[in-house]
Formats: C-alpha cells, structure tokens, sequence
C-alpha cells in the first residue's frame, strides 16, 4: 500500500507541467545540489586531515565530537530554509478504503528521500570508516555512525514540524529560531558549555556502544511528535468556513483615484492580507531588512562606502518586492482567467503591480532610514539603493515573475505547503539580487563611491521617470507569455 | 457582432477544433451543443483570448480578439472558477467587477436587484468568501459577473450545471429578460435548458460544427434528442 503510494507521488512528480516548463532551472538546481553533495563527499574523507591540521596534538573525534552540536544546528536551519517537504493532495484518498493514519505515516517516509538526508552521510561515513572504525573498533564505529543518523533524523523530522508550524505560528518558530541562536552565541561566548556536554555524550556513546538507541529514540519521537501534527491539523484546514461571518470591505478610497491600477491594487491588498502564505512571506521579509543591521554589529565599523554596503542595503530594501514579486503574477494563478477577460487591459494590470512595487519600497524605505541612526553616511547610501530599486529592480522583477508560470496556491500554505520556495525561483531572482553589485562596483573603483552612489540614484530616477516605455516593453512580454501563464496555472 | 475565420486548434497530432466560418449576429441567442470533448470549452476560450488559436482568427466588432483589447470592454464571460476570486466576499468581488467599468458600489447594489430571485438570498450579505460558498452559489456569483457591467456580448460556459431545479428556471427567466440587444452565448449539455433560451442552436462534434439550426426553433429539442441519442442523421 505504502510503495503504491510513494509510486503514485512519483508519478504526479513525473507527469506535472513544471518538469517540461523549467526543465533548465530543475537541471541547474540539479548540478548545484549535485556538486555541493560532492563538496561535502570531498570534505567527509579528508574531515581527519583537515581537524588533524587545525587541531594539533588533540584527538581527532574528540575534536569532531565537539564540532558535531554546531554542524546539526547549522543542518537544521539549512533544512528549513532549503529542503522542500512533501505535500500530500489527501482529499481523492480520503474516500478510498485507506486508513487515515497510514497516509500519514506515507508522508513522513516519503520525506525521507530528499537528497538532504545524503550530506550527513556523505560527510560523516568516510570520516567514521577511516578514523573511528580504525581506532575504536567496529562496535563503536557502529554507535557513532547510527548516532549520527539518529541525529540527522531527529534533524529531518523536526524541521518537517517547524516549516509546518511556521505556517500555522510563524512567530513563535521565528522566536525558537532566535532562542536557538541565542543558545549558540550562549556556548560560542562560552557561558553554557552546550557543546562540550554533546561531545560528551558522544564520547559516552563511543564508551558503551548500546547507548546509540538515544539518538534514535530521539528521532523516533520527532516522528511522533510530526505524526500526531499531521493528524491534528488535517482536519483543521476547515476551520475557516466554520468560523464567524465575515465582513466585506469598502476598501481604501485614496486608492480608488488611481482608476483601474487602484483597483487592482486593492484586490491584491486583501489577496495578501486573507491568505496565510503571501501574509508570511511579507513578514519574514521585513526580517531581512534588518539583516544588514546584523552585519554592521558583527562587523564593528564596516566601510559604509564599499560596493558590499551598497548590495546589502539594495538587497534588504527590496528584498519584500522580490521576494513576493518571484510569484508576482502566479499569487493570481486561480482567478487569472477573469482578470485576462474583464474591462482591464495588461497594461493597466502591470500598472497595479508596479505601484503595489512602490508601496513596498516606500515602506523598506522609511524603516532603512533608521540605519542613519548607526553611522549618518548611511542615509545617502539607503536614498541610492531605494531609488535603484525603484527605478531599476523593479522592472526586472516584473520581467522575470511573467516566467513563473507554475501555480500557487496561496491560501494552502496553512497546511504544509512550502512549494516553490525551494532552490529553483532563487537561481532566476539572482540577477536581482547581483545587479546593484555589478553596476555600483565599476563606478567605485572607477571614480570613487560618491560617483557611485550619484549614477546609481540617478539611474533610478531615470528608471523612474522612464516607467512608462518601460511597462509598455514588459507589457509586450506579459502579452507574449499570456497563454502559457493561463494553460500552466489550469493544471 | 463575432465573426469566425478559419479557426482551428490543435493540441499534437489531435484537432479539437476546426470552425471555417462562423457569424453570430447581434442580439442573436447563441446556444452551443455537444458532448464531452467537443470543443464547447475550446471556442469560448479562443473567443476570449484565453488561448491561441492554431490558425485563423476570431473577430469581435471587426477587431481580432488576440491583437487588441477593446472586445474587453464589453464582453462578460464565465467559464469556469478561475473567474471567480475565492478570497472576496460575493460583495467585494461584485465591486471589484463593476469597478473595473466604473461603477460604484451603490450602482453595483442596483444592479444586482435583478438577481433577488436568482440569489435566492444566498448570495448577498452571507458573511462568507467566495471560496467558502457551495458550487451552485459560486456558479451564481460569476454568472452575475458576467453581466455585470453592461456588456453587449455574454459568454457563459455550462451555467445550468450544478444549479438546483428552481435555480435553473430562474436563469432562464433572467436570460430571457436579459436586453434584446445583448448577444447571449451558452454553451450546455442540457438540451431542453438551451433550446429554451436560444434560438439558435449550434452542435459540435470532435471540433467541427455539423449542425446549425437557426430555422425551426420549435423542432429544435426534438432534433437534437434524436441526434444524441444515435438515431439522427446527420446532415448539413
């Protein structure tokens, strides 16, 4: 029953659209997780040279032991950013003589055959086979290795819980995350000897062989913990036609007097604010204007001039645009037909997005203004990358969202469902992100960061000013790209 | 009002459509009949450039509906749910329609007096979304979005599908009330339901047109009883 469904789940890989559609990007997100798997395999055999160099005289698990705590913690987050989690369509199946819980139990092996689950192995079996089974026999050897499977798995299902609740409580995952890190920074500043109590235990599994089944058992109860989740919520998604009537809006007036692009605006207002993932996604990406913020502390006093400056506080203050942008038009997969059809044209449709565009650099504006506050060189820098955004950025998102063609549904996200945002939207939305580097870069070293800020103002004001051939240009695209968009999101 | 030169579709090897000539004049009561798999959903789609056509072109008022945008203005269509915004509350999705042909909100609310019946007090101020509401009322809602706005020509794939008995007899009422001016194109596949509202009577198969009935309305059902049920000769 099992294997029929994980067939099936094959199948509806195989046979969806997105396969012929982006076979290019499935193909380069391939070949980078491939060579990274590589990477990881090149340094899982040469792991005891490389922490007999750095660590002179000491003993080389020890050492790894103590390294283990930082590598699980730094897998965990790379899980939840990164890996994608399967979503089971439980509906058709739910009138088939399948019980429930069996289903369940499906999708949390399932998740199991994601090329994550390879890089512990790949780093830590070349390292146990040369050193541990070498040195401390086949036993312990045997202990340390199913330990740190045990740990991998407790790894894997606890992400599956937290990308799940994030969902559901997306700040109080945010706030374990930071009480994570906090932790970390705890043992780096060593004031809680968290990783040396690990190393320990490890040590005490090497010692006793039979003590690898806490891991394990560990593991096991994070399965648990997702199973007893996955039958909570599945009958949660519901709630809302349950819930209290709801009251229609009037909407905003101000935004009525941008004629149909107002409209339009106001639609994809309540469209972000009714449905969970697009609400999220806004959320998390206000995060990332304070990134730059973190980098400045850690950094002390950062060169407030330099190119990198300038990318990172571009990337931060456009980082909501892009980031909700990669979907731009995919958000409105489900009614797409309707807006293709009623007394609009495309122009005016790209109009709404370019002005909801605006509204959000406005926002990540007025809040990256307070950067002034660490060092008052800053507010220039913040002025040129927001306009540089505005003018610049801008389009290129629009341009790329209309190669989105794979549907979203965003009111889904509640329940599982984190499609799309792993990998393969990022290789496409790189240039965004590369191209106030590129071209602040040259000017600097050419003619000194004043110049370099000035022209990339400049150039956004020009893009600015330009919006309209600009718009009609991408208007050409969406209407090139129209039909495709429309045949991909009725699949 | 529609002219029809030279269209066809094909997905591979497979015509699902190939429609040489084809006028509908306006006002006319344009009814499109055939099984599963004829086309039905295929010409509406190409009539409102939602796909390509595979050669020829559709012309609405004289102007191809796959280069410019002005059959926008005044046509209303619903097809199926990607024409319905599942997040808006009936009201909303109303405004949001009428909008977009500059209505305000208290004109919106006059128009949709003429549904009272139709809505069966379902519709307006339920406290739901759109999304949340059962397929019948959800067929309402775009069905009245679809004349929303005062078009001169309406398009409405399947609207007798998923209503209830006395639903389906008010939307024949409400269609036979409708403008006499309004071009009016329904496509079904309940014979009795189509041949009530329209007066002509057009019936796919595998993509070709191989019926046209403008003539006699009165034997029309008959006729297209007898082509379904396999006794029929078909003849042009």
């Amino acid at each position: 029953m099992l294997f029929r469904l994980l067939r099936q789940s094959v199948l509806s890989q195989l046979r969806s659209a997105f396969w012929e559609r982006s076979l290019v990007v499935n193909i380069l997100v391939a070949l980078l997780a491939l060579y990274l798997l590589l990477n990881f395999l090149v340094l899982g055999f040469f792991l005891d040279a490389i922490l007999g160099e750095s660590f002179p005289g000491q003993d080389i698990i020890e050492v790894a032991n103590g390294f283990l705590l930082y590598t699980l913690i730094a897998g965990l987050i790379f899980r939840f950013v990164v890996q994608s989690f399967p979503v089971l369509h439980i509906q058709p199946y739910l009138v088939l003589p399948i019980r429930r819980t069996r289903l369940y139990h499906y999708l949390l092996l399932r998740s199991l055959f994601n090329i994550a689950n390879l890089f512990p192995l790949v780093l830590a079996v070349p390292f146990a086979v040369k050193v541990v089974f070498h040195k401390l026999g086949t036993a312990s050897g045997t202990a340390w290795v199913l330990a740190i499977v045990g740990f991998s798995l407790f790894n894997h299902y606890l992400a599956f819980y937290l990308k799940r609740q994030f969902n559901i409580r997306p700040l109080a995952i945010l706030g374990a995350l930071l009480l994570l890190g906090g932790l970390l920074t705890l043992d780096i500043k060593e004031v809680l000897p968290l990783s040396d109590g690990f190393a320990a235990l490890m040590q005490a599994i090497l010692d006793n062989p039979l003590l690898s089944v806490l891991p394990l058992l560990l593991a096991a109860v994070a399965y648990v913990i997702m199973y007893r989740a996955l039958h909570y919520y599945s009958y949660l998604d519901t709630a809302e036609q349950r819930s209290e009537r709801v009251e229609s809006t009037e909407g905003i007036s101000a935004l009525r007097r941008l004629g149909k692009a107002g409209h339009f605006m106001q639609l994809e207002l309540l469209q972000i604010w009714r449905n969970k993932r697009p609400k999220t996604m806004l959320i998390m990406s206000l995060f990332f204007v304070l990134y730059p913020f973190l980098m400045f502390i850690g950094d002390g006093d950062g060169d407030v001039h330099s190119s990198y400056t300038f990318m990172l506080m571009a990337i931060a203050i456009s980082f909501p645009m892009i980031n909700y942008g990669q979907f731009l038009i995919a958000w409105e997969s489900q009614y797409f037909s309707l807006l293709m059809t009623r007394n609009a044209t495309l122009y005016d449709y790209l109009k709404a997005k370019f002005y909801l565009f605006q509204t959000f650099n406005l926002i990540t504006l007025c809040i990256c203004l307070f950067y002034g506050l660490l060092d008052v060189h800053l507010i220039p820098v913040v002025i040129a990358g927001s306009l540089f955004v505005a003018g610049v950025t801008v389009y290129f998102v629009l341009f790329l969202a209309t190669y989105n063609s794979k549907a979203v549904d965003p009111q889904k996200s509640a329940f599982m469902n984190w499609e799309g945002v792993s990998g393969s939207q990022f290789v496409l939305l790189l240039p965004a992100f590369l191209l106030p580097l590129l071209l602040y870069f040259p000017v600097a070293v050419l003619a000194g960061f004043q110049w370099a800020q000035l022209s990339m103002g400049g150039l956004g004001l020009l893009g600015l000013l330009m919006h309209q051939p600009l718009l009609r240009r991408i208007e050409q695209q969406l209407k090139a790209r129209k039909h495709i968009l429309i045949d991909s999101y009725k699949q | 009002m529609i002219n029809i030169e030279n269209l066809s579709k094909q997905y591979g090897d497979k015509i699902v459509l190939n429609v040489p000539e084809l006028r509908i004049e306006p006002g006319q009561r344009f009814g499109l009949v055939g099984n599963n798999g004829a086309g039905k959903t295929t010409l509406f789609s190409l009539l409102l450039d939602l796909i390509q056509p595979g050669s020829g072109r559709v012309l609405s008022k004289g102007a191809d509906v796959a280069q410019s945008e002005d059959w926008k203005t005044y046509t209303g269509a619903f097809v199926d749910d990607s024409f319905l915004i599942g997040f808006l509350t009936p009201e909303e999705y109303f405004n949001f329609i009428g909008g977009l042909y500059g209505k305000n909100p208290a004109d919106v609310l006059a128009f949709l007096q003429q549904f009272e019946d139709f809505f069966n007090g379902e519709i307006l101020n339920s406290g739901k979304y759109v999304r949340n509401m059962s397929k019948g009322n959800q067929k309402k809602i775009g069905i009245a979005g679809a004349l929303l706005g005062d078009p001169d020509i309406v398009i409405l794939d399947e609207p007798f599908a998923n209503l209830d008995p006395s639903s389906q007899i008010r939307l024949k009422q409400l269609i036979n009330e409708l403008p006499e001016e309004m071009t009016i194109l329904i496509s079904s596949h309940d014979l009795a339901h189509v041949t009530e509202v329209c007066r002509r009577i057009v019936l796919l198969e595998r993509g070709e047109v191989i019926r046209d009935i403008t003539d006699a309305p009165e034997r029309t059902l008959e006729e297209l009883e007898a082509y379904f049920s396999g006794r029929g000769t078909v003849e042009q």
